[in-house]
């Protein structure tokens, strides 16, 4: 009995480790929860701004058809202190992309990271989105401000 | 036997997934919800707080507190459920004209955003007969005046001057560590904060900045405003640090950029509520 419990115990743990970071990682309603991976993709655009950057690039689909999209980082102030520069990406550039697509179907999203020709890795805020998922309770004790942009 | 080979096979499977995580987590360190930091804290012990001295660059410590809201009366309730805030209904379906359109952020709205340090720190300059906050995301001012004069009665009225996104303040020392301003005559378009709550043009807002040593200031926020709410609310609660740099990167929302956002991304990226095309 005990011993049935402590791997009970354990698997439900583990299970909470293994998940965790994937869903900590991603906080968008918008978003799917399934990350995507372009390889051989170009950037088209790269926008250094505030509430968000934006990346444009295109990528071929499994049937080798050309796909434009576009998806958003945090803010160019958070990001500049995980390794990227207004110039981290220029027009041309070819880099492998993961994105949280958008559910929609649309060629929008939010990066996960994307690794860059000489291999470098640049990765998104850690938590992707909005966080906007909880319903609104006008008499919560709100933490109001709590930024997962 | 088969007990103790379960537990083995679930010990395994915890070890790999454990060390899943610690590989996850091995990426920069962020704090206060996986925020970086871009203005960095001092890091050796603080002195003791200099008298009637906030003169600096200060950012916030990533979250905020509040004491919990008043009922509000039946005009801010209505007003309130106007709003739709980008947190509960989602960018593509807000009507935050800030987050849709770079539309001024306002006082107290800024408050918040400069609370969260990643949006922006601020600046207190004592000039004569004055005390300028100088706000790092889209480098605005505010203006506190020093000589006693009387704040506006009322706003956008006969005889009255008009509103202003940040407002008409004076402010005066209250002992030798804490600030105090208050502020009225506010532009009663951009929210008070991110979750869409009201302000009236005659709001009065109290600050109270507390230095409590050499590199920490302590924020309280009170809104009085009987308009919208039945009782006077503490709704901001703040630390703010001083900054290691003492100098802000440029920050703006530019219309453009957010025109931009909205229309490629936002708009066909949905709210998430809609059918995959």
């Amino acid at each position: 009995m005990k011993s049935k419990l402590l791997v009970q115990l354990i698997v439900g743990v583990a299970s909470l480790a293994v998940c965790g970071p994937a869903l900590a990682h991603h906080g968008s309603a918008a978003y799917s929860d399934k990350a995507v991976e372009f390889k051989q993709a170009t950037v088209t655009k790269f926008m250094w701004a505030s509430p968000h950057c934006l990346i444009n690039f295109d990528a071929k689909d499994d049937k080798g058809e050309v796909q434009h999209w576009v998806i958003e980082t945090g803010p160019s102030t958070n990001v500049y202190l995980l390794g990227w520069t207004k110039t981290s990406l220029a027009p041309g550039d070819v880099i492998t992309v993961y994105l949280w697509p958008a559910k929609s179907g649309a060629h929008a999203g939010r990066l996960n990271k994307l690794v860059l020709a000489d291999g470098t890795e640049l990765h998104d805020t850690a938590l992707g989105g909005n966080g906007a998922k909880a319903p609104y309770n006008p008499n919560a004790d709100t933490n109001g401000s709590k930024d997962t942009r | 036997m088969q007990n103790r080979v379960a537990e083995t096979i679930a010990v395994l499977f915890a070890v790999v997934a454990l060390s899943s995580t610690i590989v996850a987590q091995s990426q920069p360190q962020q704090p206060d919800g996986g925020i970086p930091r871009p203005n960095a804290p001092m890091t050796d012990r603080p002195g003791p707080a200099p008298k009637r001295d906030l003169t600096g660059a200060w950012a916030g410590p990533g979250n905020v507190t509040r004491d919990p809201m008043p009922p509000m009366t039946p005009a801010g309730e209505a007003l309130f459920k106007l709003n739709k805030p980008e947190r509960v209904v989602g960018l593509a379906a807000s009507n935050d004209t800030f987050s849709t359109s770079c539309d001024p952020l306002g006082f107290p709205r800024d408050l918040f955003n400069h609370a969260i340090e990643s949006r922006g720190g601020m600046w207190f300059e004592p000039v004569p007969n004055r005390m300028i906050i100088l706000m790092q995301y889209q480098r605005v001012w505010r203006e506190v005046w020093m000589d006693g004069r009387e704040l506006p009665k009322d706003v956008d009225a006969k005889g009255y001057p008009d509103s202003r996104f940040y407002g008409y303040s004076g402010g005066h020392w209250d002992g030798d560590y804490t600030f105090v301003i208050d502020t009225t005559g506010l532009d009663e378009r951009p929210w008070l904060d991110e979750d869409g709550h009201p302000k009236s043009k005659n709001a009065h807002i109290e600050e109270r900045y507390t230095r409590l040593d050499q590199y920490t200031i302590q924020l309280t926020a009170t809104l009085d405003d009987p308009k919208f709410y039945t009782k006077r609310w503490v709704f901001l609660k703040a630390n703010y640090y001083w900054t290691k740099t003492q100098d802000f990167q440029e920050v703006f929302c530019v219309p453009s950029e957010a025109t931009q956002y909205r229309e490629t991304l936002i708009l066909p990226a949905g709210t998430g509520n809609e059918a995959a095309k």
